[in-house]
């Protein structure tokens, strides 16, 4: 696994159109890329049209990324974690969901200029996520692996949508009070 | 409400955005106020920064390795099945130039008696599209030499000129950089190098005084030719 640095400057060269320097990047980070996009899509298939959506993304997004100042790992995960959720949320709504549900599907992926994140700011999320009880912890990864809405986890729990949003909204506070200490 | 309150409704706003629980609309409201409010780009980069390591225990899995070649004829159209490194370099031409020429440096060697015993003899004329170039190089088996004429192209002010040997898809291999103000020389040529001598191109390269700082060329390529049995 090449260096973190490393990862940062054949980004920085893919923003300046250096395809070798890409080459370098998807040999660095494609097996970590395409192993979230199978986690979250569950076929092989389906993961390799996400992994090639995520490089020709970074691709055309590392001169923003560049800009941004962003943690150069967090970046690629989130665009990849992005856009296997919109590829199974695609999948989702092709089975058959109304369009009233289409509605309250949550929307794509953020933009890049959203996905800033600072290198200091990375902090184990694991030892928190114990802290909560574990349906809780559970639905946070659950949205976040899987790209649960709401209503799917309300019907999962068994619950209200808005109790469901209540109670994990109060988990994410708590969440974010045990990451900050 | 109160500031906390506040940040609360804030915070979470932000890790709802980051795990993907908002509605399209919600999320575009809420993109807007992400490119104005650094507090609110503070709090959605935390969380996924945070979030990422969610990822943590997923273990690496090699993508199959058509997919590489896919990914980049997505983005940068179709390649000819690996272009060689002369392709990429633009000095097809000169090369099939240099074929022409190669017949020309025969006889010229032939009528001088460069001849000698001992082995093949190979000839190169390296030589530029637009002439700015014209080096011709004949290879001394007794001598394990190559010797190098330069008709004309004369290194820049504080530049070297660098010759190399170009084998296939294989990095081209330094045979030497052009001694200072001389319009002819000879550089020694190793066995090994030598026997690579009849499949290769022959290239000289702009490189900074002294010659190529790297072990491989990093000015423009001046001109080359085919390596020819005399």
């Amino acid at each position: 696994m090449a260096e973190l640095s490393d990862i940062e400057t054949y980004l920085s060269k893919c923003a300046i159109g250096d395809r070798d320097a890409f080459a370098a990047l998807y040999s660095a980070t494609s097996a970590k890329l395409f192993g979230i996009c199978l986690r979250v899509l569950g076929n092989r298939a389906e993961a390799e049209d996400a992994l090639q959506d995520v490089f020709v993304k970074i691709w055309h997004n590392a001169d923003r990324y560049q800009v941004n100042g962003l943690s150069p790992m967090t970046w690629l995960i989130t665009v990849a974690r992005n856009l296997a959720i919109d590829k199974l949320r695609a999948r989702k709504t092709a089975r058959g969901a109304g369009l009233d549900e289409a509605e309250e599907l949550p929307s794509a992926a953020p933009g890049p200029e959203a996905l800033a994140v600072a290198a200091s700011d990375r902090v184990q999320i694991v030892a928190c996520m114990a802290e909560l009880e574990p349906d809780k912890s559970d639905a946070v990864r659950r949205a976040y692996l899987e790209g649960e809405t709401y209503q799917e986890l309300a019907e999962r729990y068994g619950v209200p949508l808005n109790t469901v949003r209540t109670w994990l909204r109060r988990s994410l506070i708590k969440l974010k009070e045990c990451l900050s200490r | 409400m109160t500031d906390d309150d506040d940040t609360e409704d804030e915070i979470t706003l932000a890790a709802e955005y980051a795990l993907g629980l908002l509605t399209s609309g919600e999320a575009v409201a809420f993109e807007d106020v992400l490119s104005v409010d650094p507090e609110m780009r503070d709090h959605y980069a935390q969380w996924a920064a945070s979030l990422t390591t969610l990822t943590d225990e997923i273990d690496p899995v090699e993508p199959p390795a058509h997919l590489q070649a896919q990914i980049t004829e997505t983005l940068f159209g179709p390649v000819e099945a690996k272009p060689s490194l002369l392709a990429r370099l633009g000095i097809f031409g000169p090369v099939l130039g240099g074929l022409v020429a190669a017949v020309l440096v025969l006889v010229v060697l032939s009528q001088t008696n460069f001849l000698k015993d001992g082995g093949p003899t190979y000839v190169a004329e390296i030589a530029a599209e637009d002439a700015s170039l014209l080096v011709t190089a004949r290879f001394d088996p007794t001598e394990g030499t190559l010797q190098m004429s330069r008709e004309a192209g004369t290194p820049l002010a504080g530049r070297s000129q660098e010759l190399w040997l170009i084998v296939g898809e294989n990095p081209p291999i330094s045979l030497g950089v052009w001694p200072d103000g001389q319009a002819q020389a000879a550089l020694a040529i190793s066995a090994d190098v030598a026997a690579l001598l009849p499949d290769g191109v022959l290239a000289i390269s702009d490189e900074p005084l002294g010659g190529s700082p790297t072990g491989q060329p990093t000015g423009a390529i001046l001109g080359a030719g085919a390596v020819t049995l005399l």
